[in-house]
């Protein structure tokens, strides 16, 4: 049941990003039109829409949120885009297919806050983190949360130094596009 | 020393010597490669590769060594006109013999700068470990210093293709080939440059988006983000939703508390709605990769042309081509000429089987080519 197995990795409130490995069976069912309209369809009438575009795909509310999810999204989109603000201003090539290391994170974070303290609070103003006073445990959450979110993914499961970056970045760079005008 | 002795020197010290390539510090040396050949020399109190060696090493492995500079060669176009005047003061054939040895040097560092060009430009496009902005000021230098050479390259072919012509019938055969490969090699230059402007372009979205990153970063840093609030409540929509969080106050009118386990839901989410099989189908733009065929060139049908010289067999090429429909288009720009030249090299290039060079010059000084 190829509709149900999606709609339970959908529903687990993350983005299915085209260029992930472990959604490889999700978005080679997501790509043809014949099955995402098939989906969409099912999603539209239990309230939800499927949405896909520049390759990821998510589940949006058709109508109003509840208190409860209304604060959760607000958050997970705040936390999601200071963390990338974070990352950008350690690498600022960092685009959707960048391959980022957490050894180098580190490393770049420990020479720039050097000269800039402020970058610190970037850390520190994330919901996720619970030892503030450790930067090595802050920059994991962060890896670990984005993560979870579907911004990033391990390049290989033996492998937790190295991460891709997803199609789902794109996502927030279009809600930053969306709010931030160029000078 | 003998050039089979040299390779042996340079294998028998092949470890020291890729050391120092790959820019390692060496403080102490084996004499023969000081003393008999000057593969290393001395800076400071440590040893370094020759820069002749550095270049010849990056040439042959089609890399470009870090101070690598792209020459336009005006001096030796300058040589070669100074050389034709004494010849035509003289009539000494050395001058021709100096002028055909310049020529095939000229085209030997044109073919060496291609190859460096081809690697500074793949060099810069894939460095994702720099720094933006330096990796942009590169590109940008390179970019400007490829766009010099491209106003060069045209002055310069014109003394191949025009200047020296009619001296000597081999130096003019020499020419006529010649002219033909670095036409190639020019048209190079113009993918290099256009790969180089669209990784510019890209850069700049880039660094522009970074800017945009820091400011909407920094407004939820300070708390000064009612704007984004505002957009993600207003179009809920539109927007990445997490059911996770509220599947209880979702479901709770639909299904019984038992049924909230996860698998009950999918069941008896799918036993709600009428799913059909999925028709399945290729995606549509899933097709292998083809290259496009060669044909056009910047808005000239050259199919259309070799069509019709090869229907009606010219007796001059380069003017049936001039006088072409294709051609006369650009008239108005005055540029009618220069894509006669481009689509005459191209085509004669393509189809040396298929023309015969005659002694003769036509009115545009270029050589009468007749296609059989």
């Amino acid at each position: 049941m190829d509709i149900a197995k999606v709609f339970d990795e959908l529903s687990k409130g993350r983005i299915i990003s085209s260029n992930a490995n472990k959604d490889i069976e999700y978005s080679n069912l997501l790509i043809n039109e014949d099955f995402f309209n098939e989906m969409n369809s099912v999603v539209d009438k239990i309230g939800y829409k499927l949405i896909g575009e520049n390759g990821y795909y998510y589940l949006a509310k058709k109508g109003r949120l509840t208190t409860q999810e209304h604060n959760s999204f607000i958050t997970l989109h705040k936390d999601t885009i200071l963390a990338i603000s974070f990352l950008t201003q350690l690498n600022s090539r960092l685009d959707k297919k960048s391959i980022i290391s957490y050894v180098e994170t580190i490393a770049t974070y420990s020479t720039i806050k050097a000269n800039d303290s402020t970058i610190k609070e970037k850390l520190t103003h994330l919901s996720w983190m619970k030892n503030k006073d450790d930067d090595r445990d802050m920059i994991e959450q962060l890896f670990k949360n984005l993560e979870k979110v579907g911004v990033i993914e391990k390049i290989d499961s033996n492998n937790s130094n190295e991460y891709k970056v997803l199609d789902a970045y794109a996502y927030y760079i279009s809600i930053v596009d969306t709010l931030e005008k160029e000078d | 020393m003998r050039h089979i002795e040299l390779i042996e020197t340079l294998y028998k010290h092949r470890e020291i010597i890729d050391k120092a390539f790959r820019g390692d510090d060496i403080s102490a040396l084996p004499k023969e490669l000081t003393d008999d050949v000057a593969i290393f020399q001395k800076v400071a109190k440590n040893y370094e590769l020759n820069d002749s060696y550095i270049e010849f090493a990056n040439t042959m492995l089609k890399r470009i060594s870090a101070n690598y500079t792209f020459g336009d060669y005006n001096e030796e176009i300058k040589l070669l006109i100074r050389l034709k005047e004494d010849y035509l003061q003289n009539s000494n054939k050395d001058m021709i013999h100096r002028m055909k040895d310049l020529v095939k040097t000229l085209y030997k560092k044109v073919e060496i700068r291609d190859i460096a060009i081809n690697a500074k430009v793949n060099e810069i496009i894939l460095d994702a470990a720099s720094d933006l902005e330096v990796v942009l000021k590169e590109a940008e230098d390179v970019a400007k210093r490829i766009d010099e050479l491209m106003t060069a390259n045209g002055a310069n072919q014109k003394v191949l293709c025009v200047e020296l012509r009619e001296l000597d019938d081999e130096f003019d055969e020499l020419l006529t080939n010649i002219s033909i490969d670095l036409y190639i090699l020019s048209e190079n230059i113009y993918g290099y440059h256009q790969r180089l402007s669209e990784f510019i372009l890209q850069t700049e979205k880039t660094k522009r988006q970074n800017k945009k990153i820091a400011s909407l970063g920094n407004k939820i840093l300070r708390e000064n983000d009612r704007e984004l609030e505002m957009l993600l409540i207003s179009k809920p929509e539109r927007y990445y939703h997490t059911i996770e969080n509220s599947k209880k106050s979702f479901i709770k009118h639909i299904l019984s508390k038992e049924e909230t386990d996860k698998k009950e839901f999918i069941s008896n989410l799918s036993s709600q709605i009428n799913i059909v099989p999925i028709k399945r189908k290729a995606p549509e733009n899933d097709k292998p990769y083809s290259q496009n065929e060669a044909g056009e060139l910047r808005g000239i049908n050259i199919k259309k042309i070799k069509n019709d010289i090869v229907r009606l067999k010219p007796d001059d090429l380069f003017l049936f081509i001039l006088k072409h429909k294709e051609i006369e288009k650009f008239k108005i720009a005055e540029l009618d000429s220069i894509m006669a030249f481009k689509t005459f090299m191209t085509i004669a290039q393509e189809s040396r089987d298929n023309i015969v060079v005659s002694d003769n010059y036509n009115t545009h000084n270029i050589k009468e080519i007749k296609w059989i």
